[in-house]
């Protein structure tokens, strides 16, 4: 029982330190694994995070946690837990690039799943040029090899 | 454009006017999988390593998988209806989501003869499926609106003669989960084309196969007539027919 009480300190690059119990720091694959291996220490330095994401983090994890210890997991709780995830990334693209980014280095699999999915969302209508842009790719093509490719499949480029 | 911060080991921040950068095993593995067929069919223009990571087999491979666990089911509709100068449209496909139902358009192929545009769709098999008539079938992917027409087999050939005069068999079309190879079945009972010797007869097509040709394997371990108003169906690595 004390083990579920057990309170970890995740400090962020600016140094601050963010108390959360052990199950939402577990949330972290990153962390479980680090306290599987043997590290007791009550604080793990997040170096590579800042305030405001791990901030952000912390609270998708905290809800999850605590949607999951609710006995008997009803439908309510489950589409409250859904509209939760659809708020938390309702957020603009920097954040949430970093979000994924974060979800990623901490292997957190239910917030990189949500975040690359409302990614996908949001591209799956863009043109070439812009998916460009958003993802800093040099267009590698000449004009002629490009329009070859379009040619390919030239009704995916309509509406 | 905003500026990007780049490396890996930099800190994770939503500064406003900073993009970061997405790593590309992020990007291929968690976005790409997500987008629909369409969609990547165009974003096959990004860039060359969007291009090869688009149409590698294991890419395609963890989409499928991800669009079946994931996706509302898609229905194939088979309708045809000629078209202008001898071309027939015959497929649709409908996706059934929560909130919306969305229907495309799909293949046309030439027909010689009204015919022909009688046709009829095997089941699907990992998103593809057949399309045939009396004298063609083609390998659809509705998806991508990718189609190969097969060569005749010697069924369509004899049949062409004996026409209406029996019931028509259903072709078979299913994954052959051993060598992971499709493959394509007529069973017929012999003497409703004039076959001598064996009750049933089999042709068998391996798709993706280098002779491109039907093989004639003659069933000798089934007796019993064929029920050709039933579909074949395929057992793991082979196929059973239906008999009485």
């Amino acid at each position: 029982m004390s083990e579920s009480n057990k309170k970890i300190s995740l400090i962020s690059s600016e140094g601050e330190a963010f108390e959360v119990s052990e199950a939402v720091a577990r949330e972290f694959e990153i962390v479980a694994h680090m306290l599987e291996d043997g590290c007791s220490g009550s604080s793990i330095p997040i170096t590579t995070v800042d305030s405001n994401i791990l901030g952000k983090v912390i609270e998708y994890c905290t809800k999850h946690v605590e949607v999951g210890n609710v006995e008997g997991n009803s439908e309510k709780a489950e589409k409250d837990l859904e509209e939760f995830d659809k708020r938390f990334i309702a957020v603009e693209m920097n954040t949430l690039f970093s979000l994924i980014l974060a979800a990623n280095y901490l292997n957190v699999k239910g917030l990189l799943n949500i975040g690359c999915q409302k990614v996908a969302d949001t591209i799956k209508d863009m043109k070439p040029e812009e998916v460009r842009s958003i993802f800093n790719i040099e267009n590698d093509y000449t004009p002629a090899e490009e329009e070859v490719v379009r040619k390919e499949n030239e009704w995916a480029f309509q509406p | 454009m905003p500026k990007r911060k780049r490396g890996v080991y930099e800190t994770i921040s939503s500064s406003p006017n900073m993009l970061v950068n997405i790593p590309h095993h992020v990007v291929v593995d968690q976005i790409l999988e997500k987008l629909p067929v369409k969609s990547l069919l165009r974003f096959r223009a990004v860039s060359k390593q969007w291009r090869t990571e688009i149409e590698s087999p294991r890419f395609q491979e963890r989409h499928l998988r991800h669009q079946q666990k994931s996706r509302d089911p898609s229905i194939l509709i088979c309708h045809p209806r000629l078209e202008k100068r001898g071309k027939a449209s015959s497929l649709r496909s409908l996706s059934v989501g929560a909130t919306l139902v969305s229907e495309e358009n799909h293949i046309r192929y030439p027909v010689a003869s009204k015919r022909e545009i009688n046709v009829r769709t095997t089941r699907s098999c990992d998103g593809l499926a057949c399309l045939y008539s009396s004298t063609f079938i083609y390998v659809i992917n509705p998806a991508t609106r990718w189609h190969c027409k097969l060569p005749e087999a010697r069924f369509q050939t004899l049949a062409q003669v004996t026409y209406n005069r029996f019931r028509r068999p259903f072709l078979g079309f299913g994954k052959d989960n051993i060598t992971g190879m499709y493959k394509i079945v007529w069973l017929y009972n012999s003497h409703c084309v004039y076959l001598d010797g064996q009750i049933n007869t089999c042709e068998v097509f391996s798709f993706e196969n280098n002779n491109n040709t039907w093989s004639h394997d003659v069933i000798v371990s089934c007796p019993y007539p064929i029920l050709h108003d039933s579909p074949v169906r395929f057992k793991d690595a082979g196929t059973s027919g239906c008999g009485q």
